[in-house]
């Protein structure tokens, strides 16, 4: 279906209209928040917020970008708001353990593994996605935008909605501290 | 040393390249469904009585309630400061026979 159907669709609240939304962007939503949040357990409900949100807040959509660049951005956002959710109990837990109260720290995801990646690379990809997840948000979504979801620098500009080259710095940038880490990494494996 | 670390560091680089998308689950549509309409239901029915309009007035008549039981309960104890003088006074026992009870 076109994007200007589903839109009009979805402001009627048309079933066949959202279905057929689903449908269509579950894959790319789903893949999105896989790749940032790191978390395949909670991959899905994360994608089934992205929607929920699309479908409450589709009248707020002006149309200033394509309609999968919205999406795209609701779901980055999701996939970010999640991480900072973690990161505050993570954090929340280092404290409580600190006064004495036998709190689990939160998980890190230090062993995610992507459920694309071809068998010869995951012990390689698992350590490549243990390093993305210590970059700083901006570059990390520009990074996993551009070198997973296969986004080119114009539709992650109107993602995250920065001009062209900051993009094309952000990931530069990106590239340069996972070279660092990964050196560092490495370097210690070696030492051993 | 230098070298293989290098290489090591670029073939980690490259080890996403031949990613493929990961399939979305199974019924995601149909769980999307059931988890909207699941949310809609509290929407509808739970969420309306958490408006001020409705949470601050029965805020008030449950803290109203209390105080009304909390005062009964205190004029009740004075009332009942000598259970035996109660009993006496209620079942008239004091002065019929000229005796005391205790």
């Amino acid at each position: 279906m076109e994007d200007k159907l589903l839109i009009e669709g979805l402001v009627e609240r048309k079933e066949e209209s959202f279905s057929a939304l689903v449908l269509q962007y579950q894959r790319r939503v789903y893949n999105t928040v896989l790749s940032i949040s790191q978390q395949t357990e909670e991959a899905e409900d994360l994608a089934q917020e992205v929607f929920m949100e699309i479908f409450e807040s589709i009248h707020k959509y002006r149309g200033e970008s394509s309609l999968s660049t919205w999406i795209y951005r609701i779901a980055t956002n999701k996939a970010l708001e999640f991480i900072r959710k973690k990161k505050a109990q993570k954090r929340f837990a280092f404290v409580k353990s600190l006064f004495g109260q036998n709190d689990e720290i939160v998980h890190q995801s230090i062993d995610f593994e992507h459920p694309g990646i071809l068998l010869e690379n995951k012990e390689r990809a698992k350590v490549l996605f243990s390093k993305i997840e210590q970059l700083a948000e901006n570059q990390k979504v520009a990074y996993c935008l551009h070198n997973l979801e296969g986004l080119s620098y114009e539709e992650i500009a109107g993602v995250m909605k920065l001009s062209k080259s900051s993009v094309e710095s952000l990931i530069f940038r990106a590239k340069q501290n996972l070279r660092k880490s990964l050196e560092h990494f490495y370097k210690n494996e070696y030492d051993r | 040393m230098t070298d293989r670390i290098e290489n090591e560091v670029n073939r980690t680089l490259e080890s996403i390249s031949g990613l493929k998308k990961a399939d979305s689950p199974d019924f995601f549509y149909t769980r999307l469904r059931a988890r909207m309409q699941r949310e809609s239901n509290v929407e509808k029915y739970i969420k309306p009585m958490l408006r001020p309009a409705i949470l601050y007035p029965a805020f008030s008549v449950i803290i109203l309630l209390n105080i009304l039981t909390f005062n009964k309960l205190i004029k009740s104890k004075n009332s009942n400061s000598n259970p035996i003088e109660n009993i006496k006074n209620d079942y008239n026992l004091t002065n019929s026979y000229g005796i005391e009870l205790y």
